[in-house]
């Protein structure tokens, strides 16, 4: 009993774990987050082409990195990862979930502007020292990553990264914008690189086979 | 013989298969999974997971499509309403029987 409950455990968490498996989501978020550390840049040396460039964030490169990112990455996994082991659809939250995912999403947002800007009058907590705030909540967010991906362990250590970024964006960064710079151009490039990994030790787990055949 | 015994004795002896029950832990998380996945995940043999998926299917705890993509035969299970209530039922059943074991 005690083996096949495990079995039974193990495989209702094993779909979202294979998401990962492959690093290719990684790479996706890893160069959207590069886009993203070189807007807080130009921003940051004061070359940004509109004002305000990264505070488009919420509601133009976040949902729009998404969408685009997701496309991308399933196209990808289509051609080389469900030919070699198999091919999953998830299934997609209701209309229902959906909305209030989206009234969660922008309460989160809303109420961590809220609080940098309490911490910023009662604590100075402002400028550069926002980019440790920054590495510590994605810090949260990639163990949330590491969770449902069955807790890899290349992602426990990019939720490590993530803190020591963000204190070296606090040390090194002059003003908050090149913090940040900082922060999502080293954990973006970390990203990039772990999803590389996971993909080399994918691809030679799982070589190239002829597609599904011969099935009953 | 107790209740909780009864009910073990009662269980549902198509999930109650270990690797039917993997196949359908599997499926159960997810909208569909093709064939080469579930025959990844498991270890089955090509010929034991059809018939362990033949099976499910009878027993309408799955749906099976098949088809092509591009000229290779591709075959698609998702688990029905009746295979998401079955598994949820067995798991209560389980535990509520087994439960209840000195330790």
């Amino acid at each position: 009993m005690d083996k096949v409950e495990l079995d039974l455990q193990r495989a209702l968490k094993r779909p979202e774990a294979y998401w990962y498996e492959d690093g290719l989501a990684e790479i996706a978020l890893g160069l959207w987050g590069v886009v993203l550390a070189l807007a807080f840049l130009v921003e940051g040396i004061g070359r940004a082409p509109i004002e305000s460039f990264t505070a488009l964030f919420p509601i133009v490169w976040a949902p729009g990195g998404y969408v685009l990112g997701r496309r991308a990455v399933l196209a990808t996994k289509a051609r080389w990862v469900y030919p070699r082991t198999g091919e999953v659809r998830y299934r997609l939250p209701s209309m229902k979930e959906h909305f209030w995912w989206l009234v969660l999403a922008e309460a989160a947002a809303v109420g961590a502007m809220l609080a940098a800007l309490w911490a910023s009058r009662h604590y100075g907590l402002a400028g550069p020292r926002l980019a440790l705030a920054n590495g510590l909540a994605l810090a949260a967010l990639v163990l949330v990553l590491a969770r449902d991906s069955g807790w890899q362990r290349r992602f426990v250590v990019l939720a490590a990264l993530s803190v020591l970024f963000g204190t070296l964006g606090t040390t090194l960064g002059p003003n908050e914008d090149l913090a940040a710079a900082i922060l999502y151009g080293a954990l973006s490039l970390a990203f990039v690189a772990s999803g590389a990994m996971a993909l080399r030790g994918y691809a030679g787990r799982a070589p190239a086979t002829p597609t599904e055949r011969n099935e009953r | 013989m107790s209740a909780d015994f009864r009910d073990v004795v009662n269980v549902d002896r198509v999930l109650h298969e270990p690797a039917r029950l993997v196949i359908v832990g599997l499926l159960y998380a997810v909208e569909s999974a093709d064939f080469l996945f579930l025959q990844s995940e498991t270890g089955l043999t090509k010929g034991n997971l059809s018939s362990h998926l033949v099976k499910l299917e009878e027993s309408g705890y799955v749906a099976i499509e098949k088809g092509y993509r591009g000229k290779v035969p591709h075959t698609v299970c998702r688990l029905s309403r009746a295979g998401r209530a079955a598994l949820r039922a067995y798991r209560a059943q389980m535990r509520q029987a087994l439960g209840a074991l000195p330790k």
